[in-house]
């Protein structure tokens, strides 16, 4: 019978190790779809064995050295040559009751994040790939969080291994001048994957807490491996602190609520902390800030705040204005037009957003946001239009006719 | 004279027609001294596209364009004249269900080398590397930016090139070829479905796709228009 600590135990070790076997497994046998297989047979082994046996006392390396000996069966029987099985495969065979000790199994989930966000991959490929690989999500997950058909994504997958193995993309952490590039591309992809799982870019959910959980696992992960990275550190920071405001982001009937409307009752200490502890430790003086740091920045200061009039909207403008010298995208120069109003009047931020095109239904929500703080209504009126023509998610919509609804009534009041 | 022979096919057409064994093909080239060497590429789905903008490297998954006709593999052919070559090209089994680009080599156009070349390298995988200029970057930019005799010489000297030519695109000097229903059809230059066209052929051996990658965005076709880089199948 699986008791709650047996059945506790197998969703932690699915967490913590799928991604561990799954790389593993992938530099020993250099084939992706014998790792992953090979990997599902040794959980789906534990969750039979466990209840009957008991949790073994390094499921890490049990389940690893069960996975290992599967991929080994499954290659003999298709005729590779025992020589060609790397020697740590084969030296394992036959061992499955070992108790290894933890270092003895070597993390090759570093190389597996940086294959699997190959510059060389489309980047839905990228993503598709990292969720599978890394996070042990099935074909079906994916496919029900992007959007996408089951067969797409399948197909996607497919093409994905096929890729790396026919082209000959490396299983192997870049080093020197080519880190910092490919570093940034799969600190890119973590942070899509945490967004799309925080503010979904289509469809009726407000968030999808499991891509947000996985993407901050995976960057834990990385600024665990990368200790010297700040910007991996950074980027780990930034999502700690975005979602410990998940709980408060959504009032009841499933509409949006914007930050300086929250409950700060409902956000979550422990993340705040784990966010704080990571931003101390990616605080080097003497080096420079990248991204993701100042992007923390910013949201540390509206986690420390006790309400909304104590935040130093200063310090935020300051930090969106170095932003912008890493990016010109729209988004970002919006993001500091309504920083720079919050901080010294709604005027001031109006006379940036006139600068800025593009931007989607972000530009007219944040041009009448000023405008509404400004009291001028019949503008902000008029621009709510705007923003609800184009937006594109059922929370947004809401939120947006709502606001309407109140200038209208201060208009005609 | 030498000739490139880019061998295109249509998938489709591939999918739903029989076609006869190239051996036959290969045996003709050998016995007339016509074919000097080739291989098949790996589809387009394996390649990646390098493009160099703003001293920034930009990769994109898959071929440069999309056609109907893709890259499936080269030859090298010697012959009299480009009348011969077209000829043995007619034969080829892919005319049926596809098309044959015939191309001449533009001899010297970068220098022949003075001392010999270092052997190639014999590990590593093998890519092939199609030069595609971009015809308005092209006109943009000056005429000695893309001299790729210094990357050429490079090469060679790091033992990580098995050749490369430059081929011509003037209506004497190219041909496509075709075969559609027992008809031979011969068009001259090159092929013609797209405004860009690949103007050269790279053979590298590099240690993996990264290694390809960097070798592609060092070259002066990357910052002009774009370099495909197609691997070869695992030796």
């Amino acid at each position: 019978m699986t008791t709650p600590a047996t059945q506790e135990a197998l969703v932690r070790a699915f967490a913590d190790e799928w991604g561990r076997v799954v790389a593993a497994l992938v530099r020993t046998t250099g084939d992706w779809s014998i790792a992953e297989d090979a990997a599902q047979d040794a959980f789906a082994k534990a969750a039979t064995t466990w209840p009957r046996d008991g949790v073994p006392r390094n499921p890490g390396a049990w389940l690893t050295t069960v996975a290992r000996n599967r991929a080994l069966d499954v290659l003999r029987r298709g005729g590779v040559e025992r020589s060609v099985i790397a020697a740590e495969g084969v030296r394992l065979e036959g061992r499955e009751d070992v108790d290894v000790e933890p270092d003895d199994v070597p993390d090759d989930r570093l190389r597996l994040i940086f294959t699997c966000c190959h510059p060389a991959l489309a980047l839905e490929a990228r993503v598709a790939l990292t969720l599978r690989t890394l996070c042990g999500l099935t074909v079906d997950e994916i496919a029900q969080a992007f959007g996408w058909s089951e067969a797409a994504t399948a197909k996607r997958l497919v093409r994905a291994r096929q890729k790396i193995q026919r082209a000959g993309i490396p299983y192997r952490v870049p080093s020197g001048a080519a880190l910092g590039e490919r570093l940034g591309g799969v600190l890119a992809v973590l942070y899509l994957l945490f967004t799309e799982g925080y503010a979904p870019s289509g469809g009726d959910a407000v968030v999808r807490p499991e891509l947000s959980s996985e993407a901050i696992r995976l960057a834990a992960v990385l600024a665990d491996l990368m200790p010297d990275e700040l910007e991996a550190l950074g980027l780990l920071a930034l999502m700690r602190f975005q979602d410990s405001r998940r709980a408060a982001r959504t009032a009841p009937d499933g509409s949006l609520v914007p930050l300086d409307e929250q409950d700060r009752s409902l956000w979550s200490r422990e993340s705040i902390a784990a966010g704080e502890a990571a931003l101390l430790a990616a605080d080097r003086p003497g080096r420079p800030i990248g991204y993701y740091v100042l992007q923390a920045r910013i949201a540390a200061q509206h986690a420390r705040s006790l309400d909304t009039g104590s935040v130093d909207r200063a310090a935020i403008a300051r930090a969106y204005g170095l932003l912008r010298a890493f990016s010109g995208s729209p988004q970002l120069a919006i993001a500091h037009a309504v920083a720079v109003g919050l901080a010294d009047g709604s005027e001031a931020g109006l006379a940036l957003l006139d600068e800025v095109s593009g931007g989607g239904a972000t530009l007219p929500a944040a041009r009448a946001d000023l405008l509404r703080r400004a009291g001028r209504d019949e503008e902000a009126a008029t621009a709510y239009r705007a923003a609800l023509e184009t937006v594109r998610t059922e929370p947004e919509r809401r939120f947006l006719a709502r606001r309407l609804v109140e200038v209208t009534a201060g208009a005609a009041g | 004279m030498q000739y490139v022979m880019l061998v295109r096919v249509d998938p489709e057409l591939a999918a739903t027609t029989a076609t006869d064994d190239v051996e036959p093909w290969v045996e003709e080239g050998a016995r007339r001294g016509l074919r000097v060497q080739g291989a098949p590429v790996e589809d387009p789905e394996a390649a990646t596209t390098v493009r160099v903008r703003e001293g920034e490297v930009l990769l994109s998954d898959g071929p440069f364009a999309e056609t109907k006709e893709v890259v499936a593999g080269y030859d090298l052919l010697e012959a009299p004249d480009l009348a011969t070559a077209v000829d043995y090209a007619t034969r080829h089994p892919v005319a049926a269900i596809g098309a044959l680009e015939v191309r001449e080599v533009w001899e010297d156009f970068v220098a022949p080398r003075e001392a010999p070349a270092r052997e190639p390298r014999t590990d590593g995988r093998d890519y092939l590397f199609l030069h595609v200029p971009d015809p308005e970057v092209y006109r943009r930019l000056a005429n000695e930016r893309l001299d790729p005799t210094e990357w050429v010489r490079r090469v060679e000297d790091e033992g990580v090139t098995l050749g490369g030519a430059r081929l011509r695109d003037e209506a004497d000097a190219s041909a496509t070829v075709r075969s559609r229903d027992g008809e031979v059809l011969v068009t001259r230059g090159p092929f013609a479905e797209l405004g860009e066209q690949i103007a050269g052929i790279d053979l590298v051996r590099a240690a993996d796709l990264d290694e390809a990658i960097a070798l592609a965005a060092a070259h002066p076709t990357s910052i002009i228009g774009a370099i495909e880089v197609r691997p070869f199948p695992a030796r």
